[in-house]
């Protein structure tokens, strides 16, 4: 660290405390999504995070201060001022640690945490891309913390404010995206093409597999909150988040971990395998097991699992990694997922900006080996991926847990960008690989059209397909 | 101290965790951010050539290293694209496979050769390759210790003490990785003092 980065590392533990005052229980009898939602205030920053099967819901309202970390500078921004500092002097891990320090004082806050995928170049030589606008990480320190862990409600606030949460007057509608306008950017002829090149970069060595997507783009006037409720009412993934900023939000239906720190314990869940419901389907036990030992679903999941084992023995003590779960078939909506744990314990001495430079991206959403295939990626990817595959979750002094942006909406004014994909590997079959990238639309696509939205698609089976 | 060069891969800290769990310390550097000389000076009691994309010409270092006289002495462990850049420096070819295969394993009868002799009957391992090196192209120098449908799964340098793996030892689906990385090392240090 150079003596701007002491400068900036400075800045950043000196930041003001979240100081809690109260602990309160709030009222809520029991997990009741509807009731927080109608809470939430407008015109206000807010996290609100789902963490896992189980888990607990987690809401951060507010901003105290906020770190937004750019590709060429790092700017903080607290109630009295804004600063701004080259990052030359900082490397995204060395910012991220002195964030962790900074926690070690503040007992009850979670950081709302958030990561767009182009953070995934940071220390490398070679970059492909690079974010003009959003910055690569946001990083807030919220003024009211809400965990809502099962029937038990706890709010912790920071003394200078009185309660952020309260009986909203936002009137929710059904008819959130109405007058907005849907399109595919990408033909399904051309994603064809994309899988044969990906083909030959498989062939000669270069990937065993490549996680392609194409891009879906909405332009009108949406109503955000509605939509986000009406999504986490039918959709909701297990990792499902809301973060809504001043230049830019997120909704996601994510049903993937990309990692959880718990004290010394480092956990992934490695999504590897779509399945798609259908109706005509008699005995889905049978279907299911099928899946699991089809030759090509199981050598992308064992080679996945290997790529995060890699990706956690970089800042694990050394024999500590160790396959958790393996093969779970996790149920949603449209679907069925192939899921396995992988965790390890964590090196003395390495932090939470180590740990998030050694799993992100996630692999089960670039490919392997993981950079070469970021490089094909930016090739084939006619855009950035920005939110997509990036990252939203807390980071707290004993527990930190993000997830990966997949079926994930950016919201940028009245855009709103949508990406879906799925692992190109040598054998998969084009026309079925193309099927699965629309299947994992489906849920944000269709409640869309719910909402409102009309389709201009390229293609009469597109439409079919979403109707 | 152990030197792993890694190839840009994605299992290259799998690798890491294999041999720091057994060794006492373990250093892992990218193949375009260390040269000669500094891998001279750090004088490791043993380097390990990752696995990574492309082909041997792909490797950094790698091929000097193998190249130059000052290293012959010195226990070389490849895996994957690792042994083969050792393969092609030695004289044979590097080709591509009949068939690509990523994350499956294959099952194997246990050759006689010193470093199995703790594996089980039937050795399975784990395999990520679409390229290859053909038994018939090994030059005499080279001696194949494991081969499947022709294709070199492990052999080594007759007169150094290198050798390496088509397959990969640090993969959960290989049972006995850990042992034979130990026999490996045992077996490459005795070569260098006969």
């Amino acid at each position: 660290m150079n003596k701007l980065g002491e400068i900036i590392k400075d800045t950043i533990v000196s930041l003001p405390d979240f100081a809690s005052s109260e602990q309160l229980s709030e009222s809520f009898e029991s997990y009741d999504r509807e009731r927080l939602f109608s809470l939430l205030p407008k015109n206000e920053s807010l996290f609100y995070l789902e963490s896992g099967p189980c888990g607990r819901t987690i809401l951060l309202l507010g901003e105290k201060w906020s770190i937004d970390i750019y590709a060429f500078k790092v700017e903080i921004k607290t109630e009295e001022k804004i600063e701004s500092f080259d990052r030359e002097g900082m490397t995204q891990v060395e910012i991220l640690n002195s964030i962790e320090v900074w926690l070690q004082n503040q007992d009850d806050c979670l950081l709302g945490t958030s990561l767009m995928y182009e953070a995934g170049w940071d220390g490398e030589k070679r970059k492909a891309s690079i974010n003009r606008r959003l910055p690569d990480i946001t990083i807030v320190c919220p003024q009211e913390v809400v965990i809502q862990d099962g029937d038990a409600t706890v709010s912790y606030r920071d003394k200078s404010i009185k309660s952020l949460l309260k009986k909203n007057n936002h009137s929710y509608t059904e008819n959130f995206s109405k007058d907005c306008m849907i399109k595919n950017t990408l033909s399904e002829e051309n994603y064809l093409k994309c899988i044969s090149r990906i083909k030959d970069k498989i062939r000669s060595g270069h990937s065993f597999q490549v996680n392609f997507s194409q891009a879906f783009e909405m332009v009108g006037e949406i109503d955000l909150l509605s939509w986000a409720k009406s999504l986490f009412e039918n959709e909701a993934g297990h990792f499902s988040c809301l973060v809504i900023r001043n230049d830019y939000s997120i909704l996601s239906i994510s049903p993937e971990r990309l990692v959880a720190k718990k004290s010394n314990t480092l956990i992934t869940r490695p999504i590897a395998g779509t399945f798609a419901k259908s109706e005509s389907m008699h005995d889905i036990e049978k279907a299911l097991n099928e899946f699991r030992n089809h030759p090509k679903e199981l050598a992308e999941h064992n080679m996945l699992i290997d790529l995060e084992r890699n990706d956690l023995g970089k800042v694990s003590e050394a024999g500590s990694v160790y396959v958790h779960e393996y093969l779970c078939i996790e149920e949603l909506p449209h679907l069925y997922h192939l899921v396995s744990e992988v965790r390890s314990k964590i090196q003395e001495g390495k932090g939470i900006g180590d740990v998030i430079q050694a799993m992100f991206p996630g692999g089960t959403i670039t490919g392997c080996p993981k950079l070469e295939t970021m490089f094909i990626l930016n090739e084939l990817e006619q855009s950035d991926r920005k939110a997509y595959t990036g990252s939203v979750g807390y980071i707290g002094k004993n527990e930190s847990d993000l997830n990966i942006l997949i079926r994930t909406a950016l919201i940028e004014g009245n855009k709103v960008t949508m990406r879906f994909g799925g692992g190109i590997v040598w054998d998969s079959k084009p026309e079925k690989e193309y099927k699965e990238s629309l299947v994992k639309a489906r849920g944000l696509i269709l409640s869309l059209i719910k909402g409102g939205a009309f389709c201009d698609f390229d293609h009469r089976s597109l439409r079919q397909f979403f109707s | 101290m152990i030197l792993i060069i890694d190839h840009y891969d994605s299992f290259s800290h799998n690798l890491y965790q294999l041999f720091a769990s057994q060794f006492d310390k373990v250093c892992v550097r990218r193949c375009d951010d260390i040269g000669l000389a500094e891998i001279k000076a750090l004088n490791p009691k043993a380097i390990v050539l990752s696995p990574g994309p492309g082909t041997p010409r792909e490797t950094g270092v790698t091929m000097s290293l193998l190249r130059s006289a000052e290293f012959e002495q010195k226990p070389i462990i490849g895996v994957c694209l690792g042994f083969q850049a050792m393969m092609e420096c030695a004289g044979a070819k590097v080709d591509l496979a009949p068939e690509v295969v990523h994350g499956k394993t294959v099952s194997l009868k246990r050759p006689s050769h010193t470093i199995f002799s703790e594996q089980n009957e039937e050795m399975e391992l784990a395999r990520y390759h679409s390229l290859v090196v053909y038994e018939n192209t090994l030059p005499k120098s080279v001696n194949a210790l494991l081969v499947y449908n022709k294709m070199v799964m492990a052999a080594e340098l007759k007169s150094m003490p290198r050798l390496g793996f088509q397959f990969h030892p640090e993969s959960f689906l290989t049972c006995g990785g850990p042992l034979l990385v130990k026999k490996t090392m045992a077996y490459l240090r005795s070569k260098i003092s006969v």
